[in-house]
């Protein structure tokens, strides 16, 4: 259900960015999101669309670019991905990994008329 | 036309956020932030601590997050403790945005640890950060030691993880093992403390734990 407060989030970032380009109409919306982040597409564009309706968003899609999770080994500095949320560097079997990528919440791009 | 954005979608959330530690900073108050699935046991828990934090001379105060109704803050009443209710209303989760309003309605300098009792849910509490300086689970032993890998963020965005009711071990098929190893693989970095709060079992680890990261933000 967080998807609810992601979709009032992404409203107001695109009708902003709409607005600054003198847009009567958003198209379409691209959202970068990383696995961790865990979002269910098709229950954010359930919600995106009943919240955009009656506003230049209204009828627009969100396409959805899912980002997989990369690791990056503390002590060896290998990256590499991260498979079944197993945060174990390949190289030296190190647990000391840090997330690079997989945390992304973002608006890509958006596509305007 | 296509136009480049570029925006964090949770950067609204996590300005405010910032905003809370800015608020908190001042009086080093230690913000833990307590999520777990509905039932596995944040109220009782709460309980237990309040009574020994309290007898140790530890001054704390609570956030209550609800969708509904004053249950859980009318049950810590007993303790004399600061509570604010917030009722989310049909949000799954606190934000930023609500955790600032109830800290006004609170005295930082007159506490020394505030715990935000998160509504209960497994997936959406961890996307938002409220300022805190740690989020705590606790994963009670009947939801299932598999849990980690369904709700890999909540795992991996925690730095402790309670597992609750280990009195009723013997009448569950939870294995505590698997559970710890599923656990740490998402999030090699995890403290994992077993304890009951029925029994009292393992309690002082926890509260140890805390009194720990409270000396800790004290001294820096």
């Amino acid at each position: 259900m967080h998807e609810m407060s992601i979709a009032q989030s992404i409203l107001r970032i695109v009708l902003a960015e709409a607005q600054r380009n003198g847009a009567r109409k958003i198209k379409t919306v691209r959202i970068r999101a990383g696995e961790l982040r865990g979002i269910v597409p098709s229950q954010l564009s359930f919600f995106f669309q009943f919240i955009t309706k009656d506003t230049f968003a209204e009828g627009a899609t969100l396409d959805f670019e899912i980002v997989p999770i990369k690791g990056k080994c503390k002590p060896c500095d290998n990256v590499f991905p991260v498979l079944n949320f197993e945060f174990i560097c390949p190289n030296c079997a190190s647990k000391d990994v840090d997330v690079v990528e997989g945390m992304e919440l973002a608006v890509k791009e958006i596509e305007i008329e | 036309m296509k136009v480049t954005v570029l925006n964090n979608i949770l950067e609204a959330n996590d300005i405010i956020a910032d905003e809370i530690r800015g608020i908190l900073a001042p009086n080093r108050v230690l913000a833990i932030n307590m999520m777990s699935s509905p039932g596995a046991g944040k109220t009782t828990l709460l309980e237990r601590t309040i009574e020994r934090l309290k007898a140790d001379g530890v001054r704390v105060g609570v956030i209550e997050g609800d969708i509904a109704t004053t249950r859980d803050s009318d049950r810590l009443r007993k303790f004399d403790v600061p509570i604010v209710q917030i009722n989310t209303g049909s949000a799954c989760h606190l934000d930023a945005n609500m955790t600032k309003s109830a800290l006004t309605n609170l005295d930082c300098s007159s506490i020394d640890v505030l715990f935000v009792e998160n509504v209960g849910n497994l997936v959406c509490p961890a996307e938002f950060k409220i300022g805190e300086d740690h989020k705590v689970m606790l994963l009670s032993v009947t939801e299932g030691d598999e849990k980690p890998l369904k709700y890999p963020l909540m795992f991996r965005e925690s730095s402790a993880m309670l597992i609750n009711k280990i009195d009723l071990l013997p009448y569950t098929n939870f294995k505590m093992d698997e559970a710890k190893e599923n656990a740490l693989r998402i999030n090699p970095r995890l403290m994992i403390l077993p304890l009951s709060c029925t029994t009292g079992q393992g309690l002082d680890a926890w509260l140890n734990w805390v009194k720990a990261e409270l000396a800790a933000k004290r001294k820096n």
